[in-house]
């Protein structure tokens, strides 16, 4: 089978106060039809290979959440995974969430899939287990493929989530030209770099 | 601290901090930070995280300097693991045999990533034996356990509801399994859980709401209605 291209809108509505989703996705490939969905192996807060509203600051007094992203696949059946981690961040008393989900997948062309890879920043951003993932899956989803994944990473405004984090500062510089810190399809969110955590701030 | 001084300052909002949240749980300074530390050019500092302080918690962390132009730090959370060598891990769905010496308990751990209700079962081939489950490797067994099952008619088994208030998303529970009598055991030890998933067809509007019977809005709030864990995440395929 050759080549499907297609771009994935996720839009989340908040139906209940403080709802503040985090999406984890794994995208899969079969031959044939799953037989039980229950048994896909789905990711987790510690093992996925997209994630979405990974920065709550970011994120409070939405309340609508959209996320788009690409993907390719080569298999006949072709699924994501997906765990969506309810969040309210003790902003209210409720404990359970109330949400609507809407999906839609569209087919699109190669030319417009490398073009939106092309936009993106070259330097992808992925959980720690991207690499197990890259080793147990090559069956299952090419490499093109998690790569193109880590994309719609990008394209929000989260930061890695990785288990041993380590994060340097160095003193205050006068700030790099503009042209050096971007690439230009890369939304305003995503365009700081890495370092604006800053040296004094909360993380 | 690579150069400069700087104060590190750490918070925590988990299911149990009802009276935290994101805001208030972002340190301002030592006066609201549940930990602190304070470190001096050249020299390194840490704040240790006990794994069982709290269930589902989301960690705050500030470093204060005095001057950001002189000031450079690296800054590292890294899990620290067990000192003591770890139990072999129970899977879900997949079975272990046990051989269970007289006198010798046989330890297991398991993790669970899905709040659905779980089984975990020991088919008895020869022998009797109790099995604990708890929260600490070291010390589950009669005197420290959470649930307990003994094997009658061969099987010991224990169903947990979703709604056990003892029952924590990701948290390591340990099993210790001990022959009851003089006699050894041999067990088939399985931990069983089907997680519920919710297919999301293209271009179709799914709501995922409440499911309860009557809906005021005094049920929607914990201290009426949920003393359990919450529902966390929901798994969804598309």
């Amino acid at each position: 089978m050759s080549d499907v291209y297609f771009r994935v809108k996720i839009s989340i509505n908040q139906l209940s106060p403080s709802f503040y989703p985090t999406l984890y996705l794994k995208q899969l490939g079969f031959a044939s039809r799953p037989a039980s969905l229950a048994a896909l192996p789905f990711p987790s807060i510690v093992d996925y290979q997209m994630e979405f509203g990974g920065n709550p600051f970011a994120m409070l007094t939405k309340t609508k959440f959209e996320y788009t992203f690409t993907g390719v696949s080569s298999q006949y059946y072709s699924m994501y995974t997906m765990a969506l981690y309810q969040h309210t961040w003790g902003l209210t008393d409720m404990r359970k969430s109330e949400y609507e989900i809407m999906v839609q997948a569209d087919a699109i062309s190669k030319a417009e899939y490398d073009s939106e890879r092309q936009g993106s920043s070259s330097r992808p951003v992925v959980s720690s287990s991207r690499e197990a993932l890259v080793e147990a899956a090559p069956a299952q989803q090419p490499a093109s493929a998690l790569e193109e994944s880590s994309r719609g990473l990008q394209s929000t405004e989260s930061e890695p989530v990785v288990r041993d984090a380590s994060l340097e500062t160095q003193p205050i510089v006068p700030a790099a030209p503009e042209s050096a810190l971007s690439s230009p399809a890369l939304s305003q969110e995503s365009q700081q770099p890495q370092s604006s955590i800053g040296s004094d701030g909360g993380m | 601290m690579l150069e400069g001084a700087a104060r590190i300052m750490l918070q925590q909002t988990g299911q149990k901090d009802l009276a935290n949240n994101i805001y208030t749980a972002d340190p301002i300074d030592e006066s609201n930070a549940l930990e602190y530390r304070d470190v001096q050019q050249g020299a390194t500092n840490a704040i240790p995280i006990a794994g069982g302080s709290c269930y589902t918690c989301w960690y705050f962390i500030k470093v204060q300097v005095t001057d950001p132009k002189k000031a450079a730090y690296r800054i590292t959370v890294s899990q620290d693991e067990e000192a003591a060598p770890e139990d072999p891990q129970l899977v879900n769905g997949v079975p272990a045999q046990l051989y269970v010496a007289a006198g010798h308990p046989v330890k297991r751990r398991f993790i669970l990533d899905s709040m659905d209700h779980w089984l975990l079962q020991a088919q008895v081939a020869t022998g009797a034996v109790d099995v604990y489950v708890g929260l600490n490797s070291a010390t589950v067994g009669p005197q420290d356990y959470l649930w307990k099952a003994s094997s009658a008619g061969g099987v010991a088994s224990l169903a947990i509801k979703t709604t056990d208030v003892r029952f924590h998303l990701a948290t390591f529970y340990y099993v210790s399994v001990q022959a009851v009598s003089d006699a050894d055991a041999l067990i088939n030890l399985s931990l069983k859980q089907q997680r519920s998933v919710s297919f999301i067809p293209n271009n179709h509007d799914s709501t995922f709401a409440l499911t309860r019977t009557v809906r005021t809005g005094a049920l929607l709030f914990q201290k009426f209605q949920f003393t359990s864990v919450q529902e966390q995440v929901k798994f969804h395929v598309f």
